[in-house]
């Protein structure tokens, strides 16, 4: 749901009103979330902005800042509080895989949580984990029942986070990917369920190995004395980077900062590991060193039906300058990724919000524009590298069909 | 050159045919063109810019198409590409299906371009001219460094506006599919 009007005062009025309205609004996300919360919300927000739009505060972007935040005592603390926490998720699995009556009710959620915790883990996986865990826990006796389960636990992980592309899309295509089998015409239920958790593994195999695949593909593109442009934290394009360096290429990476969830720092932290020589860049400083750039590489959060990309705040920027100064944009993004979306402009999407920090305090008049990611039209992007292989933007919509039939 | 008869037999235009040094088969090109009877105008590689306003259409042939629907042909066509977008000339690429190729040009300057011999340009009586003696030995030194390339990339989408091909007219967005068809999955990922 999106709304925007001409007019700003129009807008401002219309904010007054649906504040008390959006208490109640089913979208808001509950606050109460098992979720270590972010480095940037430890800090006292210095902003006491009445906006009610915090309230629908993007949980995906609050799991993405956890995991790439840069390390600091508090996020520490609450690393060892999360961690206390896990043998007894796992305990609650065992419990209910044997069967127990006992105990409280599987829960997909918690399930998903713990997978997601792992910070190497995409959320998608996760999910898709998860939903697996579904199909082996449920107590279900026929077909049916066990795909309305399975609908119901989708359903319940889509809406627990709205915001997260990968995460509706990966529930999807496991649904479809899943029950769209003949081996379903099993007299013995059992073996048709065992067959559907086969399948199901398998699909989390295959995502999860997506990387690997990608990186392998994207190998030829990346030559000897080559400047790549990072923005944002994805960890496809840190494995591409990876193999790149182990197979001993000569390349330099420049870094975005990446402000507000300093998701530059992080990456040229695990480039720095790598030995690959890595220059930070301030958002800002990207035109200004396009020209000695030879290709940008991003992740993203989501691939639509378009051919355009769904990623952090200021891709569609960097997307702009290096089309106008003609460098390749490429992709790197899992086909779990690819969504049933079609946004027309930058607005057209759900909102997602990220509260910004400026480290002073700000006038409670002010607005700050806390969107987390933006949509970068096909037009600016030369190549996607997936796992189904490299593609240009207009072969997505085709490849998506196939996907989703 | 049999585009342009069968083109002949329903319509009639002039010709317009680019040198293409150092080879200079355009030339013998623009021979071929006058004796099947066409009204035929030979330019050197410079004069495309200043003559393309003067055209209606531009058809290439090409060396191979890539996956993404680009080109690479021989060495002058960008500059015919890009003259063509600026003036608004279509650029109409005739190209059989054999010549698909599945990869990708990663760098295409370097990785799909070979370098011919400088003797093209410069006959070897003229080197001498140019090679000074180095005063400690007695190698030549050639102070001038000749490049010779001999193909040149044409990036789509937006200078090529059709492929013809044997099996119709196409996209150049459409290529892909086209060497989905003809190669196999595993021929596609290296």
């Amino acid at each position: 749901m999106w709304w925007r009007s001409p007019s700003f005062i129009l807008d401002n009025r219309q904010q007054q009103q649906p504040y008390d309205t959006a208490r109640g609004d089913a979208l808001s996300i509950p606050l109460s979330s098992p979720l270590p919360p972010s480095t940037t919300m430890a800090d006292p927000n210095p902003n006491p902005n009445p906006n009610p739009l915090t309230d629908k505060i993007s949980a995906y972007y609050q799991t993405r800042a956890a995991h790439h935040g840069v390390v600091s005592s508090d996020w520490l603390a609450q690393a060892q509080a999360a961690v206390g926490h896990l043998p007894e998720g796992d305990d609650d699995a065992n419990t209910t895989d044997q069967g127990a009556s006992s105990g409280k009710p599987f829960s997909v959620i918690d399930e998903f949580n713990n997978w997601r915790k792992q910070p190497d883990l995409a959320e998608a996986v996760a999910a898709i984990r998860a939903l697996a865990a579904v199909i082996r826990n449920s107590q279900a006796t026929t077909m049916m029942e066990l795909e309305i389960e399975l609908k119901k636990a989708s359903d319940s992980l889509k809406s627990w986070d709205t915001t997260s592309i990968s995460l509706t899309a990966g529930c999807d295509l496991f649904m479809r990917y899943v029950t769209r089998t003949s081996a379903l015409e099993y007299e013995d239920f059992n073996s048709a369920k065992t067959r559907l958790i086969e399948r199901a593994e398998k699909f989390g195999e295959i995502s999860y190995k997506a990387r690997k695949i990608i990186a392998m593909l994207s190998q030829d593109f990346i030559f000897d004395g080559c400047t790549i442009l990072v923005h944002g934290f994805s960890r496809v394009v840190l494995e591409v980077l990876k193999t790149a360096a182990q197979s001993k290429k000569l390349f330099r990476v420049f870094c975005t900062e990446g402000r507000p969830d300093r998701t530059g720092l992080r990456l040229s932290n695990e480039l720095a590991k790598l030995d690959v020589p890595v220059k930070l860049l301030i958002d800002s400083a990207v035109a200004y060193s396009m020209d000695e750039v030879d290709m940008v590489f991003v992740g993203a959060d989501g691939v639509v039906e378009s051919g355009g990309i769904i990623n952090m705040m200021g891709t569609y920027q960097i997307a702009l300058v290096a089309h106008s100064m003609n460098k390749p944009v490429y992709v790197a993004a899992e086909s779990y990724k690819f969504a049933r979306l079609y946004p027309l402009d930058q607005k057209d999407m759900g909102p997602a919000l990220r509260p910004i920090e400026f480290g002073v305090p700000i006038p409670s008049k002010v607005e700050v524009e806390t969107s987390a990611r933006d949509y970068t039209p096909p037009q600016y992007l030369t190549l996607l590298f997936t796992d189904l292989g490299v593609l240009t933007p207009s072969v997505v919509s085709d490849e998506l069909i196939q996907l989703y039939l | 050159m049999e585009f342009l008869c069968t083109a002949k037999k329903k319509r009639s235009f002039r010709v317009y045919v680019a040198e293409g040094a150092p080879k200079y088969q355009g030339h013998c090109f623009a021979k071929d063109l006058s004796e099947e009877g066409f009204k035929t105008s030979l330019i050197t590689d410079s004069a495309v810019f200043a003559m393309i306003s003067r055209v209606n259409m531009v058809v290439v042939g090409a060396h191979t198409v890539m996956a993404n629907g680009g080109i690479i042909g021989p060495v002058g066509l960008n500059i015919l590409a890009l003259a063509a977008k600026k003036h608004g000339v279509p650029f109409v690429v005739v190209a059989a299906t054999h010549k698909l190729c599945p990869l990708y040009p990663e760098n295409p300057v370097v990785r799909l371009n070979e370098l011919k011999s400088p003797s093209d340009l410069l006959q070897f009586g003229e080197f001498s001219e140019c090679m000074e003696l180095a005063p400690d030995s007695s190698a030549c030194v050639l102070n001038v460094v000749i490049v010779n390339p001999a193909f040149d990339y044409v990036p789509p989408p937006q200078l090529i506006n059709l492929f013809i091909t044997d099996i119709g007219g196409h996209n150049p967005s459409f290529m892909y599919r086209l060497i989905a068809d003809y190669y196999s999955a595993e021929d596609l990922i290296l």
